[in-house]
């Protein structure tokens, strides 16, 4: 059911009150969703012919399996993530609203990196194939989408001992955490929310739906060390059970 | 050589970060120390008039008999002030190693608001890093 | 390396002594009431305003020749006025009495700092900028000689106490004409002038 509808998380504005019409209202998600109103114009545009003075082309222009080259700098980044913390926390009452939204903004990046990350991995081979048992995943996730997103790869993957829907990934030294330094009256938060909403993205995307957050956990000699806590829905681990 | 103190001064005179280290000098309150950033900002603007051979910065280096000031001005007005002994030979670069540090873990930190007080643990354990390898 | 200026302040704060070496950045004269006779003809208010009226100093029987002046006179012996640089000389903007001011503002301000920031009796310096150096020695009477040289001058609080000791020990505190302390005279005279400027054209960093 959660898939004949547009995901809830894809909408910035989503109040943290979900009432379960809002989700089954087929107006409240076309509203979200509409396309921009003028599409000729922009095919328009888009065929003609890229002026001379231009450095290159546009990432728009670029193939999309180039990933060489494309990288963000760390800096730029880090700044972009500061105003959206700010602006978001303007906009709310209290950590969790924060986190949640942090969450949502993640996951609509999540749904694209899925996307690319398997197109630019299985497009060009002759045997695509799809991830269906979940520790492969998991392994996809803290692996490649960690380095396609993060550059370099999480820490390490674990299982809960106490729930057997739990699971969590490991950064001790998360890219996003690198310049933030939470004052005390928020120490609860963490900013890697945004983190767990790429995720959730991913691991809805390939058909796993989770509830992800992310959790500070520091160490003596990783202070920023943040742990992103996977529970996954009951259906994940029933489907997982029958292919035992 | 002994670093005894950093201040930062943002662009209005006011201070928004001081810190001591080694023992040497006197312990002055917040608020002395408020009112001396101020007089220094004041001063700053002053010793950049009263050249006698074209233009020039504001003061730089300020000596006493026994330790020294030594200042770096930002291109966005901010002072970066460093408390050492006279024959500290460092402290240039440790300011642009601290205003690396700034630019890091102040400036990208969604939890400061820009010309007020600097409160970021990661700042003070970058700064403490800098001072104690320097 | 060069020397550029001198300035000397007694302890009311008040400038009683200015000279000055190849500036290429000048002050303008000083406002009329803004500076005391007898501190330097080069920056006295009037100095641009043409040829010196010397009968207003009741002094000025002593500008004979028939003998050295040694004390006060605003407006004689050109030939020790501070020759003026030729060319690409700009003004500061600033008349010299705001100039001093800023100076000893300055002067007394980082003094106080110093002092308050060691917790001790200790005296301020130096102080430098991208294109000059400040050097202050203070005597226990709290005469202050401020001296303005180039960035990369040494210490020069030595060179100020020798111009204290051969300089104004010599022909100020010696001299029965010059009134000091008075708050209405600065201590400029011939001798002075002429042995300072000889003391500091000697130096290794006079250039």
């Amino acid at each position: 059911m959660a898939y004949s509808q547009p995901h809830p998380r894809l909408s910035v504005l989503s109040n943290s009150s979900h009432s379960s019409a809002e989700h089954l209202s087929p107006t409240a998600s076309s509203t979200r969703f509409s396309l921009p109103t003028a599409p000729s114009i922009h095919s328009q545009l888009s065929t003609q012919k890229v002026p001379l003075n231009r450095p290159g082309p546009s990432i728009y222009d670029r193939p999309l399996n180039k990933s060489r080259g494309a990288e963000v700098s760390v800096s730029a980044f880090a700044f972009l993530l500061s105003e959206i913390v700010q602006y978001t926390q303007k906009r709310v009452n209290g950590i969790n609203d924060l986190e949640r939204r942090l969450n949502t903004l993640g996951y609509r990046i999540g749904v694209r990196v899925v996307e690319l990350m398997l197109w630019r991995s299985e497009s060009s081979s002759k045997t695509p194939k799809r991830e269906v048992r979940l520790l492969p995943v998991l392994m996809m996730i803290h692996s490649q989408v960690w380095k396609a997103v993060f550059g370099k790869a999480a820490d390490a993957i674990e299982k809960s001992v106490e729930n057997a829907d739990e699971y969590m990934i490991i950064d001790n030294d998360p890219v996003i955490e690198r310049h933030i330094s939470v004052p005390r009256d928020l120490s609860q938060l963490s900013c890697s929310s945004f983190t767990a909403g790429i995720v959730e993205a991913v691991l809805d995307g390939l058909g796993f739906p989770a509830r992800v957050t992310a959790h500070s956990t520091p160490l003596a000699q990783f202070r920023s060390r943040t742990t992103i806590l996977i529970k996954l829905e009951k259906s994940v681990l029933e489907r997982e059970e029958l292919f035992k | 050589m002994a670093i005894f103190g950093l201040w930062i001064i943002n662009k209005a005179g006011g201070l928004v970060y001081q810190r001591n280290f080694a023992e040497g000098l006197a312990q002055l309150t917040s608020n002395e120390n408020l009112v001396l950033a101020g007089t220094l900002h004041g001063i700053h603007a002053i010793t950049a008039r009263l050249s006698p051979m074209g233009p020039s910065s504001g003061a730089q280096v300020i000596e006493g008999e026994t330790f020294k000031m030594t200042i770096f001005l930002t291109a966005t007005g901010t002072k970066f002030v460093l408390l050492t002994s006279l024959n500290e030979t460092i402290a240039e670069i440790l300011l642009q190693r601290i205003y690396e540090a700034y630019a890091d873990a102040v400036m990208k930190n969604p939890f400061h608001t820009p010309e007020m007080p600097i409160r970021s643990d990661g700042f003070d354990t970058r700064v403490t890093a800098i001072i104690g390898t320097g | 390396m060069t020397i550029n200026s001198l300035y000397i302040f007694d302890r009311h704060c008040i400038c009683v002594y200015y000279q000055d070496w190849h500036r290429t950045r000048r002050p303008k004269p000083a406002a009329e009431g803004g500076l005391l006779p007898g501190v330097s003809q080069a920056v006295s208010p009037g100095t641009s305003a043409g040829p010196s009226s010397g009968f207003d100093s009741p002094r000025n029987t002593l500008a004979s020749s028939s003998g050295t002046v040694v004390a006060i006179n605003e407006h004689t012996n050109p030939q020790l006025s501070i020759p003026m640089a030729p060319t690409g000389v700009t003004s500061t903007g600033l008349a010299f009495d705001e100039e001093a001011k800023l100076v000893y503002g300055v002067v007394l301000s980082l003094r106080n700092m110093i002092k308050k920031i060691s917790g001790r009796d200790e005296q301020f310096t130096s102080y430098r900028t991208s294109s000059y150096k400040l050097h202050l020695f203070e005597t226990p009477s709290g005469y202050k000689f401020v001296m303005l040289t180039d960035q990369k001058s040494e210490m020069m609080r030595s060179v100020l106490k020798q111009i204290y000791l051969v300089g104004f020990l010599e022909f100020v505190v010696r001299n029965p004409l010059i009134k000091m302390d008075s708050r209405e005279q600065g201590i400029d005279n011939d001798n002075f002038r002429s042995a300072v400027d000889r003391y500091v054209r000697g130096l290794p960093n006079y250039n």
